[in-house]
């Protein structure tokens, strides 16, 4: 049906065609200039045997993912709070939304304003209340400072998700249980928690995707300096014509074994879930 | 104590909700504005500070203070005059105008042909488009890259940013496809009986009743083709003059002598237009957001 035929042309021509082409030229050594030189698996083997800087930035990109769990957690208290009687639920709903507007460079731009050791106002206040200035980029504390700015600009979805998921649940679960006499966390746990579980499954799903992927807010904060910032999309776009050249091979290689690891960690995460995530029957 | 003249009852005062509320109901209520409160500094205040430092003159950016001494547009002028930030946002709209507006009429037809039509394996062809959000978008990077400069010889162009958007995606068609097979079917029905084809009923019919929900797809495509940054990076990275706004605020991020009175406006100038899109279109931002999530 001619419908469905411009969709259906785009995904094949921009997305399964570069999928094949990917893993053909994970096999070759290519610059671009020259025709493919067909290595066969000499990029795996390099990537296995010599290669610590990629599998440092899955190391790296696994500590980064855990703003996701952090979020969710955030995101889920501050839903609850905004789900009980308050007056100016519409605001609330809206400022926490907005920093999700801004754009990664933008807010990247904004936190390392914030985290400028000497003017930023981080800085200030934390000499102002007589504590040490922190040094927010050296190589412990900067991979907690993308934590802190990932958490912040991405909580305003989570936070939307989750209102909208507990005002799904059926009010009367919550009476019967205050008349059992169960207190706040009782509630949260027994109710709120598994009522949202399908969405905190999705957030997660998502974000741990997205964070591995993660790319614009490094390149434009610390481009892979101190080392414990550099994550796999980054060290992959260095690979592709960036600062180490055009091995466009080997970065293909980099992005296909990528691939894999987040298709296990979805899989991985799909078939945890079944332990704790319930839906309504 | 007056009486009511509707009812005979006795008038009594009512208490405010608050005054209502037993003791220990009372602090929890207070503590619980209060951490909304003070949420709402933590996220608000960068982006007002930012705000109010872009009127500051730069010297005071080595200083401590959350208003300007001197107000001042300086920093909006040198930006406006002396960088590339106008040329950046025509050029971002001229690149995104045409995925976004093609690109979501084409998920629309899909998006129809899926809640409507019947042809044969159209459930299997839908589970593969569904599958394809799976591929980590790594992945179809490298290879695209490939493909757009040494095989289209779209290289250095936008040609790479605008062409794939306009075939529509996949996500846009799924919302758009639940949209519409909840339309009435009696209007198709009776479009029919009238001698419609299915191009007609698509353009007179179920376009028009979904106003909304194409609304919100374009808002939040615009939001996510005006934010992003690695598709840019990659094409047209090297070519200052087809820079995106993006491009351009990256660009006043020098690692040595960071000018942050540049950054900060500029970054500004660059909510500006997302800005203008929430002030009009808040409802479906949120509606949309709250349904798919972020949008690339």
């Amino acid at each position: 049906m001619v419908f469905i035929l411009p969709l259906c042309l785009g995904i094949l021509l921009f997305v399964i065609i570069p999928l094949f082409v990917a893993i053909y030229l994970s096999f070759t050594q290519y610059n671009l200039f020259q025709a493919p030189d067909f290595i066969l698996f000499d990029n795996y083997i390099r990537l296995f045997t010599v290669e610590a800087e990629f599998w440092r930035s899955i190391l790296n990109a696994m500590y980064s993912a855990l703003g996701v769990p952090i979020g969710i957690l955030f995101a889920m208290i501050i839903a609850s709070v905004l789900s009980s009687k308050i007056k100016g639920v519409k605001f609330f709903r809206v400022a926490f939304f907005v920093p999700t507007l801004l754009s990664a460079v933008i807010v990247t731009l904004l936190w390392q304003w914030m985290y400028d050791y000497d003017t930023g106002i981080l800085n200030e206040f934390m000499s102002s209340i007589g504590l040490d200035r922190i040094r927010w980029f050296s190589e412990k504390m900067a991979m907690p400072s993308m934590i802190i700015m990932g958490v912040w600009g991405g909580l305003g979805v989570s936070i939307l998700l989750y209102l909208g998921a507990i005002n799904a649940i059926d009010k009367t679960l919550y009476e019967a249980a205050e008349v059992d006499g169960a207190n706040f966390i009782q509630k949260f746990r027994f109710i709120t928690f598994p009522g949202v579980s399908p969405i905190t499954f999705y957030i997660l799903m998502t974000g741990l995707i997205g964070a591995i992927q993660d790319f614009t807010r490094f390149q434009v904060m610390t481009n892979g300096v101190p080392p414990t910032t550099m994550m796999p999309v980054l060290l992959i776009y260095r690979y592709s014509g960036g600062e180490y050249g055009g091995n466009y091979g080997y970065a293909s290689a980099l992005a296909v074994i990528l691939g894999i690891i987040i298709g296990m960690i979805a899989l991985f995460n799909a078939y945890m879930s079944r332990k704790w995530v319930s839906y309504d029957h | 104590m007056p009486i009511c003249p509707e009812s005979g009852y006795l008038m009594t005062t009512r208490k405010s909700a608050y005054q209502s509320l037993n003791r220990g109901r009372r602090i929890s209520l207070i503590i619980r504005y209060l951490f909304l409160g003070l949420l709402t500094i933590i996220f608000l205040f960068p982006i007002a500070f930012a705000f109010l430092s872009s009127f500051k003159m730069p010297i005071e950016f080595y200083q401590f203070g959350f208003i300007p001494k001197h107000w001042t547009l300086t920093n909006y002028i040198y930006l406006l005059e002396q960088t590339m930030i106008i040329r950046a946002f025509f050029n971002t709209l001229a690149y995104i105008s045409l995925p976004i507006t093609v690109g979501v009429f084409m998920s629309a037809m899909a998006g129809y042909a899926f809640a409507r039509l019947n042809f044969k394996g159209k459930n299997v062809i839908f589970s593969l488009l569904l599958a394809t959000i799976f591929i980590p978008a790594i992945v179809t990077l490298v290879p695209s890259f490939v493909l757009f400069v040494k095989v289209y010889k779209w290289g250095g162009t936008p040609l790479p940013l605008i062409v794939p958007g306009m075939f529509g995606s996949v996500i846009t068609t799924f919302y758009l496809k639940q949209y519409l097979s909840m339309l009435p079917k009696e209007l198709e029905d009776a479009a029919m009986i009238d001698g419609l084809n299915r191009w007609g009923i698509f353009t007179k019919i179920m376009l028009p009743l979904s106003k909304s929900a194409l609304i919100t797809q374009f808002v939040l495509s615009f939001i996510g083709a005006y934010n992003d940054y690695l598709g840019p990076l990659m094409y047209i990275g090297s070519t200052p003059e087809l820079f995106t706004v993006q491009l351009v605020l990256k660009s006043l991020n020098a690692p040595l002598n960071r000018q942050y009175n540049l950054l900060l406006t500029g970054s500004m100038l660059g909510i500006l237009p997302i800005f203008l899109l929430f002030v009009f279109f808040q409802k479906q931002i949120i509606e949309g957001m709250s349904i798919s999530g972020v949008r690339k």
